[in-house]
């Protein structure tokens, strides 16, 4: 492929490792379009000029004269880039500023990108997404916020806890800890635990079934997980993982979708319960999140549809 | 550490993230005539797929079969 569509070839900001990348990049290549692959490392390595407004990349141009290419944001950095940075040491402000280059990248209009990249970062907001889907008419959990434990007592006996922040952090250098959500009763909590990092504090809604969704554009797939005798956050429970089963729920395809819209994004992977009453409720968002765990024929699916939408062909 | 909810629920991270099992899935099915590789990979398919225990054992795989870039190509995430 050469000349002109040869510019056209899409772009994914991740790393080749990253396997839903690989799968997307293949996709594409059977769809007769080779992928550039550009994130915050393979900046370091490669040549780069920024030059009033142009993007030289690798030896590939980015610029608003040229045809516009299309592209998704999969993961700005590989999960092991530069981590264990110490706040304001030079090894900070070096990493920093390398993520400064890629978001000013990301920002520039070269590529149009499956979700935009200020959209991505407001949609990871779960208090953004929650306030979206409630506008929406849609059930959410009733939900509270704050370091008062006296306001979260009168309000609640027990909650489903949930980080607002990330749910991994490292405890110590060898010590990776991850936080699921979690049911705990409002009298074992602590003042202070409140008190120091903010979290999000939900009713707990009885699930008959956990339901995942994967949007791109205004098409979603759904998969469903008996929630009998699985743990509020079923991610614990590791055989959960392979047993998602292909579900029919046109309510929660179109609710998946006004959500997506609602926050701007146009690929989403999405966490929804039916209770025990029948009623579809959101749980979360996440705009560059997995699908592969899901059944094969679902998960071929929307692999399919991001290279489509990547090569232009739909 | 400052005491919250994080220091109070977070566990170590033995069940991964959806993705970790597909991962290494796909390695071990990369490498599926790699008799030696099979003998390794077991594990991984029964174990609670824990970054720290993958740590380990892919390092242990890594030296036994350095030459098979598929598989650490795939594992990459957990090094």
């Amino acid at each position: 492929m050469t000349g002109e569509w040869a510019r056209r070839n899409p772009v994914i900001v991740g790393e080749r490792q990253d396997l839903h990348v690989e799968a997307v990049v293949e996709a594409c290549r059977h769809r007769g379009f080779d992928v550039s692959l550009v994130d915050v490392s393979t900046l370091e390595d490669r040549s780069f000029t920024y030059l009033d407004g142009e993007w030289l990349i690798g030896g590939e141009a980015f610029s608003e004269d040229q045809p516009v290419r299309r592209g998704w944001i999969r993961r700005l950095a590989p999960p092991t880039w530069r981590t264990g940075t110490q706040a304001e040491t030079h090894e900070a402000v070096v990493r920093t500023s390398w993520l400064a280059l890629l978001a000013g990248w990301l920002s520039s209009p070269s590529v149009q990108w499956l979700t935009a990249f200020r959209r991505l970062l407001a949609a990871e907001n779960k208090i953004v997404q929650l306030d979206a889907v409630r506008r929406l008419g849609m059930r959410v959990p009733h939900t509270v916020l704050t370091n008062d434990l006296n306001e979260l007592i009168d309000s609640f006996d027990e909650v489903i806890v949930k980080p607002l922040g990330p749910s991994q952090f490292l405890a110590s250098p060898e010590d990776m800890r991850v936080v699921y959500a979690t049911r705990m009763s409002t009298a074992d909590m602590a003042s202070d635990e409140l008190a120091s990092a903010p979290f999000l504090l939900q009713e707990r809604i009885a699930a008959c079934r956990h339901v995942r969704v994967v949007t791109v554009g205004g098409s979603a797939w759904v998969a469903g997980l008996d929630a009998a005798d699985l743990p509020d956050d079923w991610r614990v429970h590791v055989p959960a993982h392979s047993s998602f089963v292909p579900a029919e729920c046109e309510e929660v395809v179109q609710a998946a979708v006004r959500a997506a819209t609602a926050l701007d994004v146009h690929f989403s992977s999405q966490d929804w319960i039916v209770d025990t009453a029948g009623e579809s409720v959101f749980l979360d968002l996440n705009p560059a999140g997995q699908w592969l765990f899901l059944p094969d024929e679902l998960a071929q699916s929307v692999t399919g549809a991001l290279a489509d939408w990547l090569t232009g062909s739909r | 550490m400052q005491r919250s909810l994080y220091t109070r629920l977070g566990r170590p991270a033995e069940s991964s993230v959806p993705g970790t099992r597909t991962m290494i899935t796909k390695a071990k099915e990369t490498v599926d005539n790699d008799a030696e590789y099979l003998s390794l990979g077991e594990p991984y398919l029964s174990m609670p797929s824990a970054p720290s225990a993958l740590r380990t054992e892919i390092t242990r795989a890594k030296e036994t079969v350095d030459n098979d870039q598929e598989l650490f190509d795939a594992s990459h995430l957990f090094l």
